[in-house]
């Protein structure tokens, strides 16, 4: 039996803190919950999250609570198309007065960064972010600045787009832990949102609900969650099963293996538990493998939701843990 | 909708080899000349032995590769009704990279049947990346929940002295619904209690749905604003315009299925009031009416009238899912259940037995429904209203029981 | 089986040449005919009648004609004795031909065959013509793809008629994806199947073991004949064929007072062993009595095998220098009396001082001798050698009555047995008695006859014989006179070879002659072979000499590596595929490079002749089919082990279920009685959500999924309280039939 790296007084905190952030994302956010938990596995995985979804279904606004709901540094690149890496990295800008070259920290000094459109800057801005974002740590003059932890980058891409667009490439995909899909809000949430038609106001006002070594302690717990064998096996045969399928030309890599299982360790505690279950692993294997997959009649437009029903077809077949 | 599952061959238990008959007897021939040569020192009967043993050997070795790799999707028809046979469809395909499956027989492990009368096929050959589909009739007997495991492949290439099996499993449920017969009256006379008067729909009002039916001679009683005044003018005779009333047939068909599973007698009254039933409903939907089911047991069913081919599936699902051995009083549930006013229509009551219970459901049926015709199957009367196949006789199919019903009169 | 279908056809094709060893053995070539006749008409009759087999007491009539047959054969009036198990070959193959015109399902192509089988197994009991292995080979092409296509038209018809039976309709092949079929459609397993039959047969033909006879069937060697022209140890009068073999033995030259001699139809008489008693078809040698040692060591000087007061003449010597092939078991051959040896490669060299043969302990892979031997029975030496070699005490062999009879009978015509000086007369006498024209010298005398002499048999009964007969018959013929004789192995002849100037003397040159005691001349040579033995030896060319050479060489080949292998055989082959092997490493110790090593390996030894190397690479092959054999019968065994023994650990480890989560194994067991079952792909907490929404009995599901987890995984203990809920809904779930059926 694991013991919670935290004491249990100070687990039942991070559990009721948990549930407010929660509610606090939910109140400015009417939508599917699975983007929500989503959402903050990526956080409590130390992952990166891509968002892939049609205009206007509120990826700002989901990234931007739960920015604003744990009391950190949030900060908003809107990709263009001239976009420069220094914009993103920093510059350094001669200081006359002192005679000596000042680094401006540019907006990837934050704890959580939001790269909107992502696909419509150059493919050089793309991997300066990706770099940051894969090492956790800028090169600038000569000198290596860390960044600072908690650090996550939501990228939003429109999948629908085609005209002047650089799609991310499969290595540069596989980066992200999950790749999360909005989609269009139930009816009745619709509603609610046309009822309420909450605006910029509502996103302001939000109050933190966690600080930032909360989440810290919370990756922690992440990593201390217990996975039994049976669902490390059935872990493996899903991955050996895309590896194998007919359809697919490239599977998952370890890299990818490694990113569910953190994924769904970090899952188990979203949920207050610390050991893993099934269910964490299966409702998370499409959104974190149907990205890292390149199937066959791959047409270079970066589209990636050919994969899911493969990815589908691919869970109905392997057998899970019972 | 067709039930499929789909299984491939990784991690299935694997049930090897074994000697066929044939194979035992030449077995014990064979060492019998093995000792002969062994024992005499005779080469050339040696040389036979080892060409012998050498059979066997290739007999269990040969042909393994393409076997365990073969792979089965099993789809079940929809409906299966007892006693008529019915078509299993198998998708087969083999999956190793470059061996050919040879002289395959694929046998479906049905429970409880002996694996001479379960469902096989033979498949000659297999060439690696081929697939192949099946069609294999079966017929079953018993109305009732058939899980199905597991499907078997088995090959005894190329001597038939060794028998290698692989089995996977494929699991899917098969509902045989109860045996049609034909039913010997007219689902509405059916309907239509002998005690209810016989001339109320005559007397009854039309409604404006009617239908032109054509042109005949006035008859006296014929209603006086029929006469078609112009066609009468230019014969000379008084006709006139013959209507059919559009009717919305709708009949209601309750089912008590009182009966206890260890009185084997009760037992197999329940299964002829179900096949009764079913005959009812099936020759009722053929005719274009819309029947309901209302059914006690655990759980109480209540289905209220449809029509339309996908309805007769769906009802006669419920009736093979039916399992008897309680008590459960029809009566009661009806009592208790409000009926919605549209659904008052004429009802057959089918009952294993006649009894107060049954009695009591009458009347409450007729009270709340419509007027009720009650058919028991224990009764004499039985077999002048429907008849059923006997299910002892015969194995083969009745080429009678397609559910149409004639009227015999 | 619908009658005169190609598989119809085929198998009385295959049953026809199965027949033919067993027919071959008695020559019943006629029942052969009948056999063919049978076959023919019965396919026409088949054809003609639809199908239909011939009436029932047509049937029974022939079966009891069969049976007669069978008895007159076995037990009615004959000349010779007959072999019962021939009896029931022909018996067996009348039913065969009775069985033809009843071949209509499949259960009747079967019956066939399995006639089929009994026959060859028959026929290896008696015969041992290559024919049989020529329907072997023909069985393992032909009949295999035959059995294979049966087996497989069966299995296919039973399905089809049993599904019939059952349902009234036969499966159909809806569709399938592939495309026209290439090729016959068993070739590749035929093939296959052959290769690995053959391999397996020959393993366990070479690795089981021989020589434990004389169990409950007796040794039926009597049938089989099993020999070679050659030298052995012993001379035994029971084969009843023999064939010739080529194998060279040595090579020898004549000169005679330095003079070579060139002559083509020279031909001495060189001894190897002689042979003094004779019990029941057997001679055995007599054991050297006071082998003197001449040569305990290699010398380069001729050394003395008699000891004679006189030195004889140059010009009555003959020299022969012999440069052996093979080892062989290490006796000198020389003419008789032997005088003088030398050679520096031959060392522990014994002589018997009465037989005067000679025998080495070791001799070397070239070894190369001279021996002088006196050529002349006149003369001082001669007289010398004549007191030297005065024989030892008289030895009995167990001569037949009939035949000591006989020959007092044959020798008073020629004179005085009693007479020691009429002795030579008198065995000029017989010898030429039995080198006239009542014998015949031949190869293949036929068959054996059980508890009959074999010299009787020869004498009297069937008057051909070989060589050993023949000499055979003159010894015990003199010595039931009383005149010493013995038998002489040796031999024989040769082939002169013009350019080396030397005879080439092959095993097929082997000879038996007998010497004669006669007082003054010592021991004289007599050959009573008939002259024509000699004759028929010459060297012809001609294409179809040539052609039966091969056949008979194939014949001999399969004699010697079929039907006779045995222990000897066994250990001549180990021996050779040790020689081989040291050879290969010896090679390795002369530090060659792998490349090399592989390369010899692959290519075979430098000494190879081209055929040699094919056979080598054919049985490298074998030998590699053999692996693959074996390696796939323990790769079957080993998984159907695991799957015994192994799997289920393997498979209770993988799931690894404490103790206290089996009540969700028991959960699934009891809802899959009531028709929920979980596929596998659908985790426990998707498939209690799925039944909790559809059925109302079951809306706790979820809570025990939950539980089950916490367990599971969590590695929590269940509170009390929760077991008890636990084990009230299992308990329910188990005793109320319709409990979670329907919502």
């Amino acid at each position: 039996m694991t013991t919670l790296s935290a004491n249990a007084q100070s687990h039942s905190d991070l559990v009721t803190k948990l549930k407010a952030l929660r509610a606090n994302i939910e109140s400015v956010f009417i939508g599917k919950v699975d983007a929500i938990n989503q959402m903050l596995v990526g956080l409590i995985a130390r992952g990166h999250v891509l968002v892939e979804d049609v205009p206007g279904v509120g990826k700002t606004v989901l990234a931007r609570a739960v920015a604003k709901s744990i009391d950190c540094r949030f900060s908003r690149v809107q990709m263009t198309p001239d976009l420069l890496p220094s914009d993103i990295l920093g510059v350094s800008v001669y200081n006359d007065k002192a005679g000596v070259f000042e680094f401006k920290q540019g907006p990837i000094f934050a704890n959580i960064i939001l790269a909107d459109e992502i696909n419509r800057t150059t493919p050089r801005t793309q991997s300066a972010l990706l770099e940051a974002m894969n090492e956790a740590q800028v090169s600038v003059d000569g000198r290596t600045v860390r960044l600072e932890r908690p650090f996550m980058v939501i990228a939003t891409q429109n999948p629908f787009e085609f005209e002047g667009t650089y799609f991310l490439p499969e290595n540069q995909l596989d980066r992200f832990l999950l790749r999360i899909s909005i989609g269009y809000p139930d009816r009745e949430y619709e509603r609610r949102i046309l009822r309420e038609q909450p605006d910029r106001g509502a996103l302001e006002s939000l109050s933190p609900s966690m600080t930032g070594s909360d989440v810290l302690q919370l990756q922690a717990l992440a990593d201390a969650v217990r996975v039994d064998d049976v669902l490390m096996d059935y872990l493996q045969d899903v991955v050996d099963a895309t590896r194998k399928h007919d359809a697919i030309q490239v599977g998952v890599s370890p890299r990818g293996a490694l990113s569910l299982l953190r994924g769904a360790k970090a899952f188990a505690v979203l949920h207050g538990r610390d050991y893993a279950i099934p269910d964490d692993f299966k409702s998370l294997f499409l959104p974190a493998f149907a990205h890292r997959l390149v199937s066959k009649s791959y047409l270079h437009d970066g589209h990636t939701t050919s994969t899911e029903q493969v990815m589908l077809d691919i869970l109905e077949n392997v057998a899970a843990p019972s | 909708m067709a039930f499929f599952s789909r299984r491939k061959s990784r991690g299935l238990r694997n049930e090897g080899v074994r000697l066929t008959r044939g194979g035992a007897i030449f077995l014990i021939g064979i060492l019998l000349i093995g000792l002969t040569a062994v024992d005499a020192d005779i080469n050339l009967l040696l040389l036979m032995f080892g060409f012998c043993a050498g059979a066997y050997v290739v007999n269990a070795v040969y042909g393994w590769r393409a076997l365990r790799h073969l792979s089965v999707r099993r789809i079940v028809p929809e409906s299966v009704i007892a006693g008529q046979p019915f078509q299993l469809r198998y998708i087969v395909s083999n999956q190793h990279r470059w061996a050919i499956a040879r002289s395959v027989i694929l046998e479906d492990v049905f429970p409880r049947v002996p694996k001479r009368d379960s469902p096989q096929a033979f498949i000659r050959s297999l060439r690696p990346g081929e697939s192949i589909t099946l069609n294999v009739p079966f017929v079953w007997q018993d109305r009732g929940r058939i899980p199905l495991f597991a499907v078997r492949f088995i090959s005894r290439f190329p001597f038939n002295l060794v028998s290698k099996a692989v089995r996977l499993r494929t699991e899917q449920e098969l509902i045989v619904c109860p045996a049609l017969g034909r039913l010997l009256i007219d689902p509405a006379s059916a309907a239509r209690s002998p005690e209810a008067s016989a001339g109320a729909s005559a007397t009854g009002r039309s409604h404006g749905d009617d239908e032109y039916a054509g042109i005949r001679e006035y008859r006296q009683g014929d209603s006086i604003r029929k006469i078609y005044w112009r066609r009468s003018a230019r014969t000379g005779q008084l006709v006139i315009r013959e209507t059919t009333k559009i009717v919305n047939k709708q009949y209601w068909c309750a089912i008590d299925t009182r009966s206890s599973a260890r009185d084997r007698a009760s037992s197999m009254a329940l299964e002829k009031t179900l096949s009764a039933a079913a005959t009812f409903i099936c020759t009722a939907l053929e005719q274009g009416a819309s029947v309901g089911l209302v059914c006690n047991g655990d759980p109480l069913v209540i289905l209220p009238p449809g029509t339309g081919r996908a309805y007769r599936p769906r009802l006669l699902r419920e009736l093979g899912l039916r399992v008897g051995d309680h008590e459960d009083s029809l009566a009661a549930h009806i009592r208790r259940h409000p009926w919605p006013v549209r659904w008052q229509a004429p009802c057959v009551l089918f009952s294993p037995r006649d009894d107060e219970e049954t009695r009591d459901a009458a009347s409450c049926l007729t009270r709340t429904l419509g007027p009720t015709r009650v058919i028991v199957a224990d009764a004499p009367g039985f077999a002048a209203v429907v008849s059923l196949p006997d299910p002892t006789t015969t194995r083969s199919p009745n080429p009678d029981a397609d559910g149409r019903g004639r009227s015999a009169a | 089986m619908r009658p005169v279908s190609s598989l119809h056809l085929v198998l009385l094709g295959l049953a026809l040449a199965n027949m033919l060893p067993a027919m071959e053995v008695e020559s019943s070539w006629g029942l052969y005919a009948i056999a063919v006749g049978c076959a023919i008409l019965s396919t026409l009759w088949l054809q003609r009648s639809g199908g239909r087999a011939l009436s029932g007491w047509m049937i029974h009539f022939a079966v009891i004609a069969s049976v007669g047959f069978l008895c007159w054969e076995m037990f009615g009036e004959h000349d010779e004795p007959t072999i019962h198990i021939v009896d029931l070959s022909h018996f067996i193959a009348l039913l065969a031909c009775i069985k033809f015109f009843e071949c209509v399902t499949y259960r009747d192509a079967g019956l066939i065959a399995v006639i089929a089988f009994l026959l060859m197994a028959i026929s290896a009991l008696i015969s041992a013509s290559p024919l049989f292995g020529i329907v072997i080979i023909l069985d393992l092409t032909v009949g295999v793809g035959w059995l294979m296509s049966f087996h497989a038209e069966r299995d296919r018809y039973l399905v089809e008629s049993r599904m019939v039976q059952l349902t009234g309709c036969e499966p159909v092949v809806v569709s399938s994806n592939s495309g026209p079929v290439r090729g016959p459609a068993y070739s590749r397993a035929v093939g296959a199947t052959s290769l690995y039959l053959v391999v397996a047969a020959t393993a366990i033909f070479i690795f089981l073991p021989r020589g434990l006879y004389g169990g409950i069937f007796g040794r039926m060697h009597g049938l089989v004949p099993a020999s070679v022209t050659g030298l052995g140890d012993a001379v035994e009068l029971t084969d009843a064929a023999i064939f010739e073999d080529p194998t060279p033995v040595f090579k020898v030259r004549f000169s005679k007072a330095g003079i070579p001699i060139v002559a083509e139809d020279y031909a001495a008489y060189l001894r190897a062993q002689t042979f003094d008693r004779y019990y029941q078809g057997k001679w055995s040698g007599t054991p050297m009595l006071m082998p003197r040692t001449i040569l305990p060591t290699e010398s380069e000087y001729p050394a003395a095998l008699v000891e004679l007061p006189v030195t004889p003449l140059p010009s009555s010597l003959l020299k022969q220098e012999v440069w052996l092939d093979s080892l062989g078991n290490g006796t000198l051959f020389a003419s008789y009396p032997p005088i003088m040896i030398e050679t520096k490669y031959v060392k522990g060299l014994k002589l018997d001082r009465k037989d005067l043969t000679l025998e080495a302990a070791g001799i070397r892979d070239t070894a190369h001798y001279a021996v002088y031997s006196l050529d002349t029975q006149t003369g001082p030496a001669a007289e010398a050698l004549t007191r030297h070699t005065h024989p030892r005490r008289r030895i009995n062999s167990e001569i037949p009555v009939r035949v000591r009879l006989f020959a007092g009978d044959l020798a008073l015509k020629f004179g005085d047995p009693g007479d020691d000086l009429q002795h030579a007369t008198i065995a000029g006498g017989i010898r030429d008695y039995l080198s006239g024209n009542e014998f015949e010298y031949t190869l293949r005398r036929g068959a054996m006859r059980k508890n009959v002499d074999p010299i009787e048999d020869f004498l009297f009964q069937n008057k051909k014989g070989h060589c050993e007969y023949f000499a055979t018959a003159m010894t015990l013929m003199c010595q039931s006179v009383g005149i010493r004789a013995r038998l002489v192995s040796g031999y024989h002849g040769g082939e002169f070879n013009d350019v080396g100037g030397f005879f080439r003397v092959r095993q097929r040159d082997a000879h038996a002659w007998v010497e004669v005691y006669l007082a003054g001349r010592g021991w004289t040579t007599f050959d009573p072979t008939p002259a024509a033995a000699v004759a028929t030896r010459a060297r012809d060319e001609s294409l179809i000499a040539g052609i039966r050479r091969t056949m008979d060489f194939l014949h001999f080949k399969w004699s010697t590596w079929v039907v006779s292998f045995d222990q000897d055989s066994r250990q001549d082959l180990a021996a050779g595929v040790k020689k081989w092997l040291a050879t290969f490493t010896e090679d390795v110790d002369e530090t060659r490079s792998f490349g090399d090593l592989i390369k010899t390996l692959a290519y075979g030894p430098d000494v190879f002749v081209w055929w040699q190397r094919v056979l080598y690479w054919l049985v490298l092959i074998l030998c590699a089919v053999l692996v693959v054999l074996v390696l796939r019968v323990v790769v079957i065994l080993s998984l159907y082990i695991r799957e015994i023994v192994g799997d289920r650990g393997e498979l209770q480890a993988r799931i690894a279920r404490r103790p206290e989560a089996r009540f969700y194994d028991r959960l699934l067991l009891l809802l899959a009685t009531k028709g929920h079952v979980k596929p596998a792909h659908v985790t426990p907490r998707e498939f209690a959500e799925q039944l909790s929404q559809s059925h109302i009995d079951l809306r706790a599901l979820s809570d025990y999924t939950e539980w089950f987890y916490e367990v599971q995984y969590g590695q929590r203990d269940l509170s009390e309280s929760r077991w008890q809920r636990l084990r009230q809904f299992l308990t329910r779930l188990r005793e109320d039939t319709a409990f979670g059926t329907r919502s």
